[in-house]
C-alpha cells in the first residue's frame, strides 16, 4: 500500500518512530535507485540516502515541511548531496543532456508504484532467453556490452539489438501502466 | 524512432556511448525537439531498473543503521549539556548509559539501545514546536506564559483563569517513548505523563469548564474548583470529576484502555455503552476498544503507578503485555518462536533503569522460556 505524503507526515507528527519507518518504506528505494544512476554501485548511493534522511530527522525537517513539498525536498537533496560526492571526488562531468535524465528519472522514480515490480520482472522473464539475458546482464549487473557479447555468444551489435528489442516490448506492455500513472499524476 | 537512435540513447543510459555518439544524441534531443522520445525511452529504462534492482536493496537494514546514528548524535549532545548539571529529566537514560559505561564491560553497541529521542516537547497554538529542554534556558513560553521548571521534569504554568471573552488557546505536551514527565496545569491540576503520550489543554482554562484530552498514559491529581468539572476525553471515553486524583491507560496501539481510581469519584462514558461507569476508589474499568465493553475490577494501584515511580510492576501478565510495557523504555522488536508464547504469564517487580538484559535473565529464571539476542530484535522460545 502506497501512503501518501501527507499521511508520512502526519504520522511523524504523531510518532516519530512509525513516521520514520514509514518513510524509509515509501522513499528508501526509490531514492537510492535514482542516486544509484550517477554512481557505478549502489553503495555509495544508499550513503547519500542515509545522510539525507538523517539530516531529515535530526533537524526535524518533518515537522514544518509542507506535503507536496516532500518528494521533490527528498530527490532535490540526494541529487545534491550525490553531486558534492561526485565534485568531491573530481569525477563529475555533467552535461546538460544528463539533467534532463535525471529529471526523467526523478519523476518516474517519484510515481513508481512497488506493486507493479513483480509484474514487470515477469514480463522481462517472458521475454526469449537471450533478451531476457541482456536485459539483467546491463541493467541489473551492469556489465559491458562487450562482457554481455562474451558471456551470452553473440556480437556487440546483437546485444544492442537484443537490449533495444527487449526495452521495447516493455514499454508497449506497460504503455498503459504509464497512462496510468500520468492520469494519477495530472489529477 | 530511428533505431540507431534508439541503440544510442540505451548506450548512453549504460554508459557505453562514445564522445561522438553522446554530442550527436545531445544535438538530437535538444536541438532536434526529441525530448519526448528521449524521456520514454529514458523512463522506461529506469522502470525496467527499478524492478530488477527493488528487492537487492535492505531497506530495514539501512533503517536500523539510521536509528543507532541518530541515538548516538542524540546521546552525545546529551551527555554534553547534562553530565555537569546533575541529571534530572531523562535521568534514565543517561544513568542507563553511565551504568552501561561504568558498571559491566558490554560494549554500547551490544546493549539494548533505550529509545533515542527521548525530549518532551511542546506544541503551542501557532504550530511551533519547543523541545522542553530548550524552557531550561528560556524560562518564558512565547506569548503572555511564563512557566517554571523545576528539577524533578515538570513544568508549571501559571495559575489563572481566561476572562469571558478571551479566546482558549491549547497546547500539546508530547511526551515519546524513553522519558515521562509531569506537568501543572493552569487550575493547579498536576499530570503525570508515562513514555509515549500526548496531552492536549487549554494553557489557561475558562472559569467554568476544564477539558483536556489524552492519548497514553498519565496520573491526574484534579485540584479542586467550584462549578468547574475537569474532563479528560480519550479514545472512546470520556471522564468528568471534580477533584480526583485516577490513573488512565488509553495508548492508541493498545486493545483496552484502564481507568484506575486512587481516591474521589470518577463518571465516566464510553463510547458504544449506554450505562455510565461510577468507580470508586480502589477500583479500576477496563474497555475493551473493538468490543465496545466494559468490566470493573478491583484495582492494583501499587501495579498502575509503578510507572511513576520508575518501576515496572506486573503481575500475573502476558509476556506480550510485558514486552509492550518495556517497549516504551527500550528500543527492541521481539520474535517468537511460537505464539503460544506470548500468552504465558509472569510476575516482574523492577526498577525501569535497570538493563534490560537483566529483566530477561530474571523472566528467564522463572522457567520455561529462553532469549536469544540479534542486535536489537529479541528471539523468544521454549527452553531446553
Amino acid at each position: 500500500m502506497k501512503r501518501t505524503d501527507g499521511e508520512i507526515l502526519s504520522c511523524f507528527r504523531d510518532d516519530r518512530d512509525r513516521g520514520c519507518s514509514m518513510l524509509f518504506e515509501r522513499y528508501y528505494k526509490p531514492l537510492v535507485l535514482f542516486a544509484g544512476t550517477l554512481f557505478p554501485d549502489t553503495g555509495e548511493a544508499e550513503d547519500v540516502v542515509q545522510d539525507v534522511f538523517y539530516h531529515f530527522l535530526e533537524k526535524k525537517i518533518y515537522l514544518w515541511i509542507e506535503a507536496e513539498a516532500l518528494a521533490t525536498y527528498l530527490f532535490r537533496s540526494v541529487k545534491n548531496g550525490a553531486m558534492n560526492k561526485l565534485r568531491d571526488g573530481g569525477r563529475v562531468t555533467f552535461l546538460p543532456l544528463d539533467a534532463l535524465k535525471l529529471d526523467v528519472i526523478e519523476e518516474e522514480s517519484i510515481s513508481f508504484d512497488p506493486g507493479i515490480v513483480n509484474e514487470i520482472v515477469a514480463a522481462i522473464d517472458r521475454l526469449p532467453g537471450k533478451t531476457a539475458f541482456v536485459m539483467r546482464a546491463v541493467l541489473l549487473d551492469r556489465k559491458k556490452y562487450k562482457e554481455v557479447a562474451e558471456l551470452s555468444g553473440v556480437s556487440l551489435n546483437t546485444v544492442k539489438t537484443l537490449l533495444s528489442h527487449g526495452m521495447r516490448t516493455l514499454r508497449e506492455q506497460f504503455s498503459s501502466y504509464r497512462l496510468l500513472l500520468f492520469f494519477f499524476v495530472r489529477h | 524512432m530511428d533505431r540507431e537512435m534508439e541503440h544510442i540513447i540505451l548506450a548512453y543510459l549504460a554508459g557505453e556511448c562514445t564522445e561522438e555518439e553522446r554530442a550527436q544524441l545531445e544535438a538530437w534531443v535538444l536541438e532536434g525537439e526529441h525530448r519526448g522520445e528521449f524521456r520514454g525511452v529514458t523512463g522506461a529504462y529506469h522502470l525496467a531498473r527499478t524492478a530488477l534492482l527493488w528487492d537487492r536493496i535492505n531497506a530495514t537494514r539501512a533503517e536500523r543503521l539510521l536509528r543507532e546514528r541518530l541515538a548516538r548524535g542524540r546521546r552525545r549532545r546529551f551527555m554534553a549539556r547534562y553530565s555537569a548539571a546533575a541529571v534530572f529529566l531523562l535521568a534514565g537514560a543517561a544513568l542507563w548509559w553511565y551504568a552501561g559505561g561504568d558498571g559491566d564491560d558490554r560494549t554500547t553497541g551490544d546493549a539494548m539501545l533505550l529509545v533515542d529521542k527521548a525530549i518532551p516537547t511542546l506544541t503551542l497554538p501557532d504550530g511551533q514546536v519547543i523541545e522542553i529542554d530548550s524552557l531550561l534556558e528560556e524560562r518564558q513560553l512565547p506569548g503572555d506564559l511564563s512557566v517554571t521548571w523545576d528539577e524533578a521534569a515538570a513544568i508549571e504554568y501559571e495559575r489563572g483563569t481566561l476572562a469571558g471573552e478571551e479566546e482558549v488557546r491549547h497546547h500539546v505536551l508530547t511526551v515519546p517513548k524513553g522519558c515521562e514527565f509531569k506537568i501543572v496545569l493552569a487550575d493547579g491540576s498536576r499530570v503525570w505523563l508515562n513514555a509515549g503520550s500526548v496531552l492536549t489543554y487549554p494553557a489557561r482554562f475558562t472559569a467554568a469548564s476544564r477539558e483536556v484530552s489524552l492519548s497514553g498514559e498519565a496520573y491526574f491529581e484534579v485540584a479542586p474548583a467550584a462549578g468547574a468539572p475537569f474532563r479528560v476525553t480519550t479514545r472512546g471515553m470520556e471522564l468528568t470529576v471534580l477533584g480526583t486524583s485516577f490513573d488512565i491507560r488509553a495508548y492508541p496501539d493498545e486493545p483496552e484502555l484502564f481507568t484506575a481510581l486512587i481516591s474521589g469519584k470518577t463518571l465516566q462514558r464510553f463510547d458504544g455503552c449506554e450505562e455510565e461507569v461510577v468507580l470508586r476508589p480502589g477500583e479500576g474499568v477496563a474497555y475493551d476498544v473493538q468490543g465496545r465493553s466494559t468490566r470493573v475490577v478491583k484495582a492494583d494501584i501499587e501495579e498502575v503507578l509503578s510507572w511513576k515511580e520508575g518501576r515496572i510492576i506486573a503481575r500475573h501478565r502476558s509476556l506480550e503485555e510485558i514486552f509492550r510495557l518495556l517497549n516504551k523504555w527500550y528500543d527492541f522488536e521481539v520474535t517468537y518462536a511460537d505464539p503460544t508464547l506470548k500468552d504465558i504469564r509472569f510476575y516482574l517487580n523492577m526498577k525501569r533503569y535497570d538493563n534490560v538484559q537483566e529483566v530477561l535473565d530474571n523472566l528467564c529464571s522463572t522457567g520455561g522460556i529462553s532469549f536469544s539476542r540479534m542486535g536489537n530484535t529479541i528471539h523468544v522460545s521454549r527452553e531446553g
